[in-house]
């Protein structure tokens, strides 16, 4: 009964905003806080597939949500509906969507939108998934799931564990204290500041970059693109950066003791060339420093070049 | 008495609409069930608490709105001809009573929506934006005659899906073009890792299920194909 009202509310809160119908459509603007009941709210789930998302954490105990909708018309403004479903376990559930009216003209994905601005205790978990739209991340946490098809996704000042996906939108993260795991079929993955346990990155048509990168543990690959890392190793550390076709790149800050190994069509490996060991398996492989435990650097590209320099 | 029958009739129990023994039973129920009484007393707190809530009122403007469309149907109406309008009486789904039913729901919602604002959640503050001058919106893109928003935000996970496919099979290719320098152990441990998976995507549900279980197709094709873990395991 609560949910249904709160969802019904949602529904008719843009009703009292006074719909303002321009040339070129209507508009409407809400704004809606919700505070906790008994527990606090520890994970917020979002389902945005009519436009943006954005996701901001701050030191409240309330989620504020503002909602910014627009469409062709007034009739058409009175279809999109955002439904907030918070559960008695701290999850809330904000869900948008346009209802089907067979009697209604019909419209294009494209001609309406509902985006959304969510501000959220900082320890909230986040899963978000948006479509077309832009999904952000900012001063969270509690890390989060964030899942796109073609919208821009970003992250920034995030702890905790960040999964993020996409099949053509663009992904950066930035300012990431958790492990990463990044996977895009055709985008490119930026990445920087990244300090967690494990970071892994995917990319079939896209290139991968990153800078200042302090995992202990980097897997990176792509298909097509090149990849270009500057990095921290860590003690026992693998970084293991990998492309089908690509060029690879890695310039490492030095910290300890490295085992590199590298394999390519061309293979550079700067100031310490004349320290490689040639494999019979086709590596080639250089130590540096010493110590008992090494991090090892593993770079290969089957079809395309490897380069690495070490900065002192 | 069940729960679930106890909690269909909870609402209108609190609003003292039970009456006679269906009221008791309800009441009985409640004395012996923890959970029930739980929920009951929760509704009870938050109705109590959002009495103090002040009232919403819907704009003076909401109202005028609909009383200028009402008139301009008037006018509309007395310009018509006898027999059309004799027409309309027998036919529902005439104009005139499609706008004479939209003010009876639009009456009905904001009547249900204050009559129930006191079952709101307590601490639920809502607020609107006051109303503002904005850049005018992109012009929006012109939709097609045949296609729906709601047609189309169904489509997305199986559009998804698709990309999904077709980058699995582009590693899948790679892969086999690796898989020249691998030992027949090998190979058939990839094809049985590789139908293991693909039954993993056959099964799940079109959507997320399916998705991340083309990623993790992807992610195995990119160790086979990329990495050379079949080839080192």
């Amino acid at each position: 009964m609560k949910t249904i009202l709160l969802a019904l509310c949602l529904a008719a809160a843009p009703a009292f905003a006074e719909p303002k119908t321009a040339d070129k459509g209507a508009d409407e603007h809400a704004r809606v806080e919700l505070a906790p009941s008994a527990k606090a709210f520890k994970q917020l789930q979002i389902d945005n597939p009519l436009g943006d998302v954005r996701v901001e954490g701050y030191d409240g105990t309330a989620i504020q949500i503002e909602t910014h909708k627009h469409a062709p018309d007034e009739e058409t403004l009175a279809r999109l509906r955002v439904s907030l479903v918070p559960n008695p376990d701290g999850t809330v559930h904000i869900q948008t969507m346009a209802d089907k009216n067979v009697e209604a003209k019909p419209v294009a994905a494209s001609a309406v939108r509902i985006d959304l601005i969510i501000r959220a205790p900082r320890d909230a978990r986040v899963d978000a998934s948006v479509i077309a739209g832009k999904l952000e991340l900012v001063n969270m946490d509690a890390g989060g799931e964030l899942d796109t098809a073609s919208g821009p996704l970003s992250v920034r000042n995030v702890q905790g564990e960040v999964v993020t996906h996409s099949v053509s939108g663009a992904m950066t993260l930035t300012q990431v204290f958790g492990s990463v795991d990044a996977a895009t079929v055709s985008s490119d993955v930026d990445l920087d500041t990244i300090g967690g346990e494990k970071l892994v990155a995917s990319a079939n048509h896209g290139r991968i970059a990153g800078r200042r990168v302090r995992a202990r543990d980097v897997e990176l690959t792509t298909t097509d693109g090149k990849i270009w890392l500057e990095a921290e190793a860590a003690l026992r550390g693998h970084l293991v950066v990998s492309s089908l076709h690509g060029d690879v790149e890695v310039h490492l800050h030095r910290r300890g003791a490295v085992l590199l190994r590298a394999h390519g069509t061309k293979v550079d490996l700067g100031q310490l060339q004349q320290q490689v060991r040639a494999q019979p398996n086709g590596w080639s492989e250089a130590s540096i420093g010493q110590g008992d435990n090494p991090a090892l650097v593993e770079m290969r590209s089957q079809y395309g070049a490897v380069a690495f320099t070490w900065i002192e | 008495m069940t729960c679930d029958k106890t909690r269909e009739q909870l609402t209108a129990y609190l609003d003292g609409e039970l009456e006679g023994d269906r009221g008791t039973a309800v009441r009985g129920h409640l004395r012996t069930c923890d959970a029930c009484r739980a929920m009951a007393s929760d509704e009870a707190a938050l109705r109590d608490g959002l009495r103090s809530l002040p009232p919403l009122d819907p704009p003076a403007s909401m109202w005028a709105g609909v009383q200028a469309r009402l008139a301009k149907e008037e006018v509309a109406e007395s310009e018509r001809p006898a027999w059309r309008r004799a027409l309309a009486r027998w036919m529902p789904s005439s104009p005139r009573f499609g706008i004479g039913m939209a003010f009876v729901a639009a009456v009905a919602g904001v009547v249900l929506v204050l009559h129930h604002k006191h079952e709101m959640k307590r601490d639920m503050v809502m607020t609107t934006l006051p109303h503002e001058t904005q850049a005018p919106a992109p012009a929006p893109a012109p939709a097609p005659s045949n296609a729906d928003v709601t047609a189309e935000i169904a489509a997305a996970p199986a559009k998804t899906s698709q990309d999904y496919a077709q980058a699995t099979k582009e590693l899948l290719a790679a892969a086999r073009t690796e898989s020249a320098t691998w030992s027949d152990d090998q190979k058939q441990a990839f094809d049985a890792k590789v139908g293991e998976l693909q039954a993993a995507i056959d099964g799940a549900a079109e959507g997320r299920a399916r998705h991340k279980a083309y990623r993790a197709m992807l992610r195995y094709l990119q160790g086979a194909a990329i990495r050379d873990e079949v080839a080192l395991r």
